[in-house]
């Protein structure tokens, strides 16, 4: 297959067209960004990922949406945060506005090579940073996978999800938001939490985020029964006027524990790119 | 604080690509060549806790030139993985290797973790060609341990070792893996006779051969020391370290190391690896 490398950016061939991964921004704190290219691209979509443990374990299936959604014509950019993933930079510094910008930023490096971003993507804690980037997106498709509602209730998850393994390992460890507020952060199974990034995500809701509006919306659960919290946020969106699609299925994962020999599921990928590609095929 | 260049990189492996990120001093040259090998579950070459990337980003400072990879299967590559301690992803290092060495003259370091490290050992004790192995949190154990484990237990201790959910779930392991060995044999395109499975003992013993310095990394509370330990005493492990002498050590780390679900674990084996390879690298050019 063809390849190009350059000093920040390598490309690579595929089926659909090409995959280009690079640097963006000064290289002590660059973003990370992979972009996935149809032949003739017909708009972009960006996925927000989620961080921490949960960014492990939705990276294959964000990867394998991209690339089914370039087979069907839509290019997509990925990018990891800067203090996240490959991306430079400190993870201590990571807040809602450094979020955003890195999203932004990646949006307009997707804007050249696709024209305006058509779609976003939030998955996990990814959701509250695509949500916020609504206005970047008027009256696009949006698609969450599991979403967090809440900033605080992701921070809560991470912080039991710690507890736990600690009293496993038979360890003492302070209470984590007393720690976080002594120290600075808060080490969160092996990803560092900030005070900027809690402080400023901890009351960031979706529902509210993304406002009223006749957007088309896909939520997307791995398991069946959803809680009360995520029924009230479905109707909540339906009352502001967008027009849901909820489709809640397979087995329920434990998104903060990295088990050995644990693949990542990958059955929302394909209603999800199914979804996606009637959605703006219609907008067209 | 050294400036560095990251340049992403995609190269073959077999009938796959490979995704890589290679980390290099910007305004000095560089000394030292090094290979981070990454664990199995699908973890991207980033690590948990982004080791990887704060690993290359220190060492940096002390000219050291850093290729992290996605295994086929995991992060921006291309395939389908699966993971078993005795089929490491020997080709995949192999790639990254010849990658990470082009116009190279110096051998490389190889760091790897748990699957990675299994991967490195056995890679080196295959190919050679490498300066010196940083093995943290290594599993001994693969599943042929613990078949053997399961033999040497009489039909009463059996019964009352099942039990005990910890010993029920152990066993059904050994069930699990011994189907999802047959059927990597099976789904192989390579003959059997080509593709042995690997045990650690046996890599070692072909590191040492090959004169090769290692160091292994535990944390006092691992499961993977604790089978270390057992493997020394009771196997076939003792003797091979025995016989490697100097050339193998072994250093212990209070604690859980294995996984780096801490940002002082990992922060400690970013020192380990550092003073290591500065110790070996300083030994080494005294000797030329």
């Amino acid at each position: 297959m063809g390849r190009r490398e350059g000093a920040r950016a390598a490309e690579t061939r595929t089926d659909f067209g090409y995959e280009l991964a690079q640097f963006v921004g000064h290289p002590s704190s660059a973003i990370f960004c992979v972009l996935h290219v149809p032949k003739t691209p017909r708009g972009g979509v960006l996925i927000c990922s989620s961080i921490l443990n949960d960014a492990i374990l939705n990276y294959r299936r964000e990867i394998e949406l991209a690339r089914s959604l370039a087979a069907s014509g839509l290019a997509v950019a990925r990018f990891d945060y800067r203090g996240s993933g490959h991306s430079g930079g400190d993870p201590l510094r990571m807040s809602q506005s450094s979020m955003r910008e890195d999203a932004v930023e990646v949006m307009s490096v997707l804007n050249q090579v696709a024209g305006p971003t058509r779609a976003l993507v939030g998955s996990r804690f990814g959701a509250l940073v695509a949500a916020g980037l609504a206005s970047e997106v008027p009256d696009g498709p949006m698609v969450f996978w599991e979403p967090s509602l809440r900033g605080e209730s992701f921070f809560k998850e991470g912080f039991s999800a710690s507890k736990v393994a600690h009293m496993t390992a038979g360890e003492q460890t302070a209470a984590p938001l007393d720690h976080l507020r002594s120290v600075g952060f808060v080490d969160v199974l092996g990803f560092p939490i900030g005070e900027l990034l809690y402080d400023s995500m901890c009351d960031v809701e979706l529902v509210e985020t993304i406002g009223s509006g006749d957007r088309m919306i896909l939520l997307h659960w791995s398991k069946t029964t959803l809680s009360p919290a995520e029924s009230g946020a479905v109707s909540r969106l339906e009352t502001l006027g967008h027009r849901l699609t909820v489709m809640s299925q397979g087995a329920p994962k434990a998104w903060w524990f990295i088990e050995n020999k644990t693949s990542t599921s990958l059955e929302a990928v394909v209603p999800t790119s199914e979804w996606l590609a009637e959605q703006l095929k219609q907008d067209q | 604080m050294t400036q560095y260049i990251e340049r992403p990189l995609y190269f073959d492996s077999g009938r796959e690509t490979l995704f890589g990120v290679l980390t290099e001093p910007a305004d000095q040259p560089s000394r030292v060549n090094l290979l981070a090998v990454c664990p199995g579950s699908w973890i991207p070459s980033w690590h948990r806790g982004r080791m990887w990337v704060r690993l290359a980003h220190t060492l940096v400072d002390d000219g050291v030139r850093t290729l992290r990879f996605d295994y086929h299967g995991v992060g921006e590559s291309t395939g389908r993985s699966e993971f078993s301690l005795e089929w490491p992803h020997v080709q995949d290092a192999d790639s990254a290797y010849r990658v990470l060495m082009e116009g190279q003259r110096r051998h490389p370091y190889l760091v790897g973790t748990c699957f990675g490290a299994r991967t490195a050992a056995a890679f080196a004790a295959s190919k050679g060609g490498t300066a010196g192995l940083v093995f943290l949190a290594l599993p001994v154990r693969d599943e042929r341990s613990n078949s053997e484990l399961v033999r040497r237990v009489s039909p009463r201790r059996l019964a009352g070792k099942l039990a005990d959910r910890n010993h029920r779930r152990r066993y059904a392991k050994v069930l699990r893996s011994r189907f999802r060995n047959l059927g990597l044999l099976f789904r192989s395109r390579v003959s059997r006779s080509a593709r042995q499975p690997h045990n650690f003992a046996d890599d070692l013993a072909g590191i040492i051969r090959r004169g090769i310095p290692c160091l292994l990394v535990y944390g006092t509370a691992d499961n993977e020391y604790r089978w270390f330990q057992q493997a020394v005493e009771n196997g076939k492990l003792g003797e091979v370290l025995r016989s490697g002498g100097d050339l193998v050590e072994v250093k212990l780390v209070e604690g859980r190391f294995h996984g780096f679900a801490s940002e002082q674990s990992q922060t400690t084996a970013i020192e380990i690896v550092r003073e290591w390879i500065a110790s070996r690298d300083e030994a080494s050019s005294q000797t030329r």
